[in-house]
């Protein structure tokens, strides 16, 4: 038992911090959300730095990395808010098609994403859940294999998406489809919503897909994909860890600044034990956030630990987020200052990929409660 | 990055539950529990068991009677005797806090005297640091201690303390200089419980566990006794802090009741309230994190790194889930919750009403959570620089 980074380790996560420190000030976020919420200049020079190739095989062009080190990728991500299709078309989409995909989907799709030319959209959410069990969106027989039709929602940058990875319910079951974006029937309208990020409604009205278009067998898509979907929750606890580590530093350093009654504001008990208790809990979640990923390298199977781990750091981030303001006072309240973009930003993610509560039935299901 | 034990720790683990449960240790455990109010609940004869499998100080060198393994080793044993229900703080104040200073900051000759006796069985230790007036600011101590030739001679009260009236030796923190700087004047000394002028007085705690107000009259300690140099006892109870101070002993009396309030959700079959069942998560979760804060700090001090400001996260995230953790019982168990385990026909063994009377003193022994801030605050943030 160690639980230090190690010395490669500590590479990937300065590399990474490095880069979106250099690459993404909170100056691009600002523009970012005034405009289409995409960089195509960051994505690729995140590409060229291999941060899609990092975790995917070395038959696809992938540097086959292990898990905690995409972890610390994420964790940088979070640091700098970095806004990007990577969670899906990497994380999901590209865990999807490695374990379903056929050879020829593998070879055609995989070094696109290695090397960030294609980017993936998740439609997976509906009005009322994101539970994929729960799935409505109805795949039912087409012309060449099937035609789908319904509404999904929160469909993360499905406006820049070279492809869709649809969700629908299939006579057999939940079913995976994978298609361009631009294929007839689909239609995006964007959600407003409170950070400001891209987030689409994907109308699907009659849109026929080819029977070489479902990724797995017919019917097959619930477990794989709820697999995936831990990955993914862990990958998204990480980039909000690397969030609340920011807002944390960033309040850390104002109250050290600032002064009123003629002392610096993290001289008072009052604040001093409020960052002690924020820095602790952080800690500890990043150790968990370590405990989980290095599960993923052992190859044990985590199910309840991500949920454990996202429920957690939902919890955590919000409560970061809104001392940050807190400490800052009404300079922390104002758009111009950054804690509100973080706080924001924490409100999607707490929910995105199941809310703490959600995500907590199912540790309480580990438990042995009967 | 490596989380897991090894095959050989996991081994031992496995050994140490299996011990654990063998029906005599069941019983000797039963019995110790069952003892009426205010009758010591220590069981010399499991603490002996212990010994005799080299457990109390597995992570001692061989030398002085220990196993010559790493604080992962201690770790397990003590996680699994502490969760298991043996009383901890006699090994805790033993081994853990008066062994490992001794071992870190004793002489030779000190170490050879106490540590295989106390690897042994034999000899229970204990510490004498706060005093009436010098609680979270032990710095202001009181007690004097004089030269008198070779010899020193204490004059002092010392308060709260734990397993006084049951050790053979304590290691006392005095004033040897009054005129230097309060952190300044302060010295070590291993003092003979059963020496002339040393009288213990019982107080009896919320938990029912017995501390006692030591006082220290004309008491005469041998000029061998003194542990460092004289005016170094400041410095050096920081340094043996570090490391004894892991929040182990603690963590694992948390994960102890989690496993009883889950008890009082089966008894009760509430396994499918959702109140219950997010409140119970919430609480595993933060066991599992207070856990991992546990860990690093053994591990890292099993790769020779001390870090105080993580045994202070450690022991403040432990010890404040404590506190949650019992109120929690407390609202499920509802009034059967109050039902003490005296009482003819408790809830899941009278543990809810135990466990609430114990867990506010968690967060005041051996470092308040006040002072855990302080020193995550500014020792570890530095916020006043």
């Amino acid at each position: 038992m160690d639980m230090r980074l190690d010395s490669e380790q500590q590479m990937t996560r300065d590399l990474f911090a490095g880069f979106f420190a250099r690459e993404c000030p909170s100056t691009l976020l600002r523009e970012l959300e005034e405009g289409d919420g995409h960089s195509p200049e960051v994505w690729g020079k995140l590409a060229a730095l291999d941060g899609m190739a990092l975790s995917l095989p070395e038959e696809y062009d992938g540097l086959a990395a292990n898990f905690t080190d995409l972890a610390l990728l994420y964790e940088a991500m979070g640091q700098s808010l970095y806004p990007s299709p990577h969670l899906w078309t990497v994380v999901v989409a590209g865990e999807l098609i490695l374990r379903l995909g056929s050879q020829g989907q593998k070879d055609a799709l995989l070094p696109k994403i290695a090397t960030g030319e294609m980017i993936i959209a998740l439609a997976l959410a509906e009005r009322g859940s994101d539970d994929p069990a729960a799935v409505q969106a109805a795949a039912m027989p087409g012309a060449n294999g099937f035609r789908l039709s319904g509404q999904k929602t929160f469909v993360e940058f499905a406006h820049v998406a070279d492809a869709l990875l649809i969700v629908a319910r299939a006579e057999r079951g939940v079913t995976l489809f994978f298609l361009p974006a631009d294929r007839k029937g689909i239609t995006l309208s964007r959600q407003q919503e409170i950070s400001g990020g891209q987030f689409y409604r994907v109308d699907l009205e009659g849109v026929d897909v080819a029977a070489d278009e479902v990724l797995g067998p017919p019917g097959g898509g619930l477990e794989p994909l709820n697999e995936v979907l831990d990955r993914a929750r862990v990958m998204l606890a990480a980039r909000m860890l690397g969030g609340c580590q920011a807002v944390f530093d960033l309040t850390f350093r104002y109250a050290k600044e600032r002064e009123q009654f003629d002392q610096r504001l993290a001289t008072f008990q009052s604040i001093a034990f409020r960052l002690a208790e924020m820095q602790t809990r952080i800690d500890g979640a990043r150790l968990l956030l370590y405990k989980t990923a290095w599960q993923v390298d052992q190859g044990l199977v985590i199910g309840s630990e991500a949920a454990m781990l996202k429920a957690l750091v939902s919890d955590l981030y919000r409560h970061v987020t809104s001392e940050a303001i807190q400490i800052h006072g009404g300079f922390g309240f104002a758009e111009e200052a950054d804690p509100q973009l973080y706080y924001r930003r924490a409100a999607v993610e707490a929910v995105l990929l199941g809310s703490a509560t959600t995500l907590r039935d199912r540790v309480a299901d580990a438990l042995g409660l009967f | 990055m490596d989380f897991g034990f090894t095959p050989e720790q996991e081994a031992l683990r496995q050994e140490v539950r299996a011990f654990l449960g063998r029906d005599d240790v069941q019983a000797l455990l039963r019995e110790t529990h069952q003892r009426p109010m205010r009758e010591e609940m220590f069981s010399r004869e499991l603490h002996r068991m212990l010994a005799d499998r080299g457990w109390l100080a597995a992570h001692w060198p061989t030398e002085y009677g220990g196993g010559g393994k790493t604080a992962i080793e201690m770790g397990i044993i003590a996680e699994e005797t502490i969760r298991a229900g043996v009383q901890h703080s006699p090994w805790a104040l033993t081994v853990n806090i008066f062994g490992n200073a001794v071992l870190l900051l004793g002489s030779e000759e000190q170490r050879r005297k106490y540590l295989p006796r106390i690897a042994s069985g034999e000899m229970l230790c204990n510490v004498l640091y706060t005093e009436p007036d010098a609680g979270s600011d032990l710095v202001s101590l009181r007690a004097r201690a004089v030269p008198d030739s070779d010899d020193w001679i204490i004059n002092g009260t010392k308060t709260f303390n734990t397993i006084g009236h049951l050790a053979s030796h304590g290691l006392a923190v005095v004033r040897t200089d009054p005129d230097a700087a309060k952190h300044k004047g302060l010295t070590l000394f291993i003092v003979d419980m059963h020496a002339p002028g040393v009288t213990v007085r019982p107080m009896w705690m919320l938990s029912d566990e017995r501390v006692n107000e030591i006082s220290l009259e004309d008491v005469r300690v041998p000029g061998a006794n003194m542990v460092g140099a004289p005016g170094e006892g400041w410095r050096l109870i920081n340094t043996a802090l570090a490391v004894e101070r892991t929040g182990l002993d603690f963590t694992s009396l948390v994960a102890r009741y989690l496993d009883d309030v889950i008890g009082v959700i089966r008894e009760k079959q509430l396994g499918g309230d959702r109140f219950v069942r997010q409140r119970i998560a919430e609480c595993y979760t933060d066991l599992e994190v207070a856990r991992l804060l546990v860990w690093r700090v053994v591990s890292n001090q099993a790769h020779g790194k001390l870090n105080d400001i993580y045994s202070a996260m450690s022991k403040l995230y432990g010890t404040e889930l404590a506190k949650r953790l019992t109120r929690l019982g407390m609202e499920i168990g509802g009034l059967e919750a109050l039902l003490s385990r005296w009482d003819g026909n408790p809830l899941a063994g009278g543990w809810m009403e135990a466990h609430h009377r114990q867990s506010p003193g968690m967060t005041i022994a051996a470092g308040t959570t006040e002072i855990m801030f302080y020193l995550i605050a500014y020792r570890g943030l530095r916020v006043h620089k």
